[in-house]
């Protein structure tokens, strides 16, 4: 085994990015095509290094399409409970700034109060995962934080902007644990 | 027939691929079959990608092989074209054949200049 990986066109580095690229389902028919492709086909006539490089341009150019199927299929949340709940949970962001004093406070606050809206919202609409909704939920978190510093203005119960939006990203996660759970139980 | 229901150009590469192939279409022989039938590079991502788009929409079907040592033990994973990924195909090609009835070949678009004398 070790002199047949050490004579492989697919080295340890590469076969890390791609289990951690290349969707589950596709993992195995995809770097085993591309091992018997680059060790058969090519490394034989035009050596393991041009193997390598033919490899690596398959990975490289391969890469996009599969983090897109991906992210579609893996890890992804909920689009349409997302797309049911969306608008009402804007809306009431939107009405929470607007009691907490956010529109009549400078436009700087304002701004980065309707960022701190708007980040997860694309953060779904672009990504669809669950990582990024909560690293937008953070960062909003840390512009509303900042806007109360900065504003003149008190800004009273201005943090509950985002609490529609935490209770989302933790039904998800509750969710996402369950399913992960019930998978684990059916592959034992 | 649906906007989701017509093939892509490379959908219909992959389809005739299968059908070029018969039991022996798989990632690697797809790839090579488009790439050097049609002279274009293709990533086998793209490949694995609008297989899987096309499996979807139930034109083709799929299973696996057994481990083999050639692969580090990997499976290949076989595809075959469904009845309703032949009809898709066929009604594709047809389409552009009734668009290039009458157009001469590729090159020599332009109506030919009329010789006088």
């Amino acid at each position: 085994m070790s002199k047949r990986r050490q004579r492989s066109a697919l080295d340890g580095f590469t076969e890390r990015l791609l289990a951690a690229a290349v969707p589950a389902d596709l993992r195995e028919p995809f770097v085993g095509d591309l091992v018997e492709e680059a060790d058969i086909s090519i490394a034989p006539e035009r050596g393991v290094w041009r193997a390598r490089l033919w490899l690596w341009g398959q990975v490289l150019g391969s890469l996009p399409a599969l983090l897109r199927r991906r992210d579609r299929t893996e890890g992804a949340m909920d689009m349409r409970l997302w797309k049911l709940i969306v608008v009402p949970m804007v809306l009431l962001a939107v009405a929470q700034a607007w009691d907490s004093g956010v529109f009549d406070a400078s436009p700087v606050v304002m701004g980065m109060v309707l960022v701190a809206i708007a980040l997860p919202v694309a953060a779904v609409l672009l990504t669809a995962r669950l990582e990024i909704y909560v690293a937008a939920l953070v960062l909003g978190f840390l512009l509303l934080l900042t806007a109360r510093i900065v504003s003149p203005e008190p800004l009273p119960e201005l943090f509950l902007v985002l609490v529609p939006f935490a209770v989302l990203g933790l039904l998800t996660g509750l969710q996402r644990r369950k399913e992960s759970g019930q998978s684990g139980r059916a592959r034992s | 027939m649906t906007k989701s229901d017509r093939l892509g150009v490379f959908e219909q590469l992959i389809l005739l691929a299968l059908v070029r192939l018969g039991t022996n279409a798989y990632g690697m022989t797809i790839r090579r079959e488009i790439e050097s039938r049609t002279g274009q590079s293709t990533s086998l991502g793209a490949v694995y990608i609008t297989l899987d788009r096309l499996e979807r929409k139930g034109y083709v079907r799929s299973h696996d092989g057994s481990p083999a040592a050639e692969r580090q033990w990997r499976a290949r994973r076989f595809f075959q074209i469904e009845p309703p990924g032949e009809h898709a195909l066929i009604q594709a090609l047809d389409a552009v054949d009734r668009m290039r009835a009458g157009v001469p070949r590729a090159g020599r678009l332009s109506p030919a200049p009329e010789v006088s004398g």
